[in-house]
């Protein structure tokens, strides 16, 4: 039976998978907490704008992203430093740097809309590469939701080891942020969204859907449908793709 | 594990049906809809639908995590960064620009990596081998 997100797949899509990716697709459109919901619908808009953008291809096949000069094909909603933050992420994500970080908030975004940013433009690429590699059309943008950012700060102790802070204990009304993770400590990778914990939240359920649970991730006998070996093949293989170290 | 870092010559690698695998996910993040096309018809005919759901999945959930990584400049966790780091140096993914958010083991960290990893990699190995 096919699922409302899902009605035009050639197989059927697991209703967890297909129920977390609509929940999280419908919580694009609404206020978020630095953006609205207008602002980032626009920023799934560019994502997809950047698949196309000949700025960002020009760049692509230069030695360095900064030897060519010129403007992003963009929607035009978001301010400049967002856009080419969005086509970066989305086009180049072998590159990106701390010079890149450091340009993003020198244009004016600060560290928490940063954040928020990139969870949804991860959230927009993620969601597209799962239909472009079942062969279906790429789920309509949402329509915004009115309403105001809720411009509320993360709650507990910071971790200044990456680009953006970590929330390394959280505490008040982020106190139960890690509360799944089956560690002693929370793998950098869990806490990377946490300045925005709303979106680290979102992360969250949908990785588990994706790929593994928490309590599944620490015991090795555990698989879905492809084994443990397949699994962390086809990992590895995109990560190596997309040169990440982590 | 060169199997993925390097791509499919036409070695599963031990894994069952490992090429085809590494070949689905090299096909959907490079956007070769030719191969991807082929791919797709590979992975139901000689997996299934299901296999062929999670496949994408997780392809989609590495797509997102890679670039949350890199874009916030994550360092490796000290227990990977102990674990995997004659590994990381044989597969020279140390070249990759977001190696540079990790920095380098001093001589002090580098002997309590060695031996750890005498210790640990037995038991992972063991934990591998129940997994198969």
């Amino acid at each position: 039976m096919s699922h409302s997100f899902y009605p035009d797949t050639p197989v059927p899509v697991r209703a967890d998978l297909a129920d977390a990716q609509e929940q999280e697709w419908a919580r694009l459109s609404q206020p978020g907490t630095w953006w609205d919901g207008r602002e980032r619908v626009s920023i799934a808009a560019e994502v997809r704008l950047a698949q196309t953008c000949s700025f960002c291809a020009a760049r692509k096949s230069a030695l360095s992203p900064y030897a060519v000069q010129g403007e992003h094909d963009s929607e035009g909603i978001l301010p400049a430093a967002a856009v080419e933050v969005i086509h970066r992420v989305t086009t180049d994500p072998q590159r990106l740097s701390r010079t890149f970080y450091d340009k993003a908030i020198e244009g004016g975004l600060t560290p928490e809309q940063y954040v928020e940013l990139i969870g949804m433009t991860v959230l927009t690429v993620s969601v597209d590469a799962f239909c472009r590699s079942l062969g279906i059309d790429l789920r309509p943008l949402p329509e915004p939701q009115a309403g105001e950012p809720s411009r509320r700060k993360a709650s507990g102790k910071l971790f200044h080891g990456a680009f953006v802070p970590l929330l390394a204990k959280p505490d008040g009304p982020d106190a139960d942020l890690y509360k799944d993770v089956p560690l002693p400590v929370a793998p950098n990778i869990v806490r990377s969204l946490s300045l925005v914990p709303d979106e680290a939240r979102g992360l969250q359920k949908l990785a588990q859907a994706e790929y593994l649970t928490f309590d599944d991730l620490v015991n090795f006998t555990a698989q879905r449908s492809l084994d443990r070996r397949q699994t962390e093949l086809i990992a590895t293989r995109v990560s190596a793709l997309n040169e990440c170290f982590y | 594990m060169r199997l993925a870092v390097e791509g499919s010559n036409g070695s599963d690698g031990g894994v069952a049906h490992g090429a085809l695998l590494s070949n689905f996910a090299t096909a959907a993040v490079t956007g070769d809809n030719t191969a991807l096309e082929r791919m797709r018809r590979e992975i139901l005919d000689k997996l299934g639908p299901e296999e062929f759901v999670d496949a994408a999945a997780l392809v989609a959930h590495y797509e997102k995590m890679d670039r949350i990584a890199d874009a916030t400049g994550l360092p490796l966790d000290a227990p990977m960064q102990v674990l995997g780091g004659e590994l990381r140096d044989s597969l020279g993914i140390g070249k990759f620009t977001s190696a540079q958010n990790t920095k380098a083991a001093g001589p002090v960290l580098s002997a309590l990596q060695r031996t750890l990893r005498a210790i640990m990699l037995p038991v992972l190995k063991h934990l591998s081998a129940r997994a198969k």
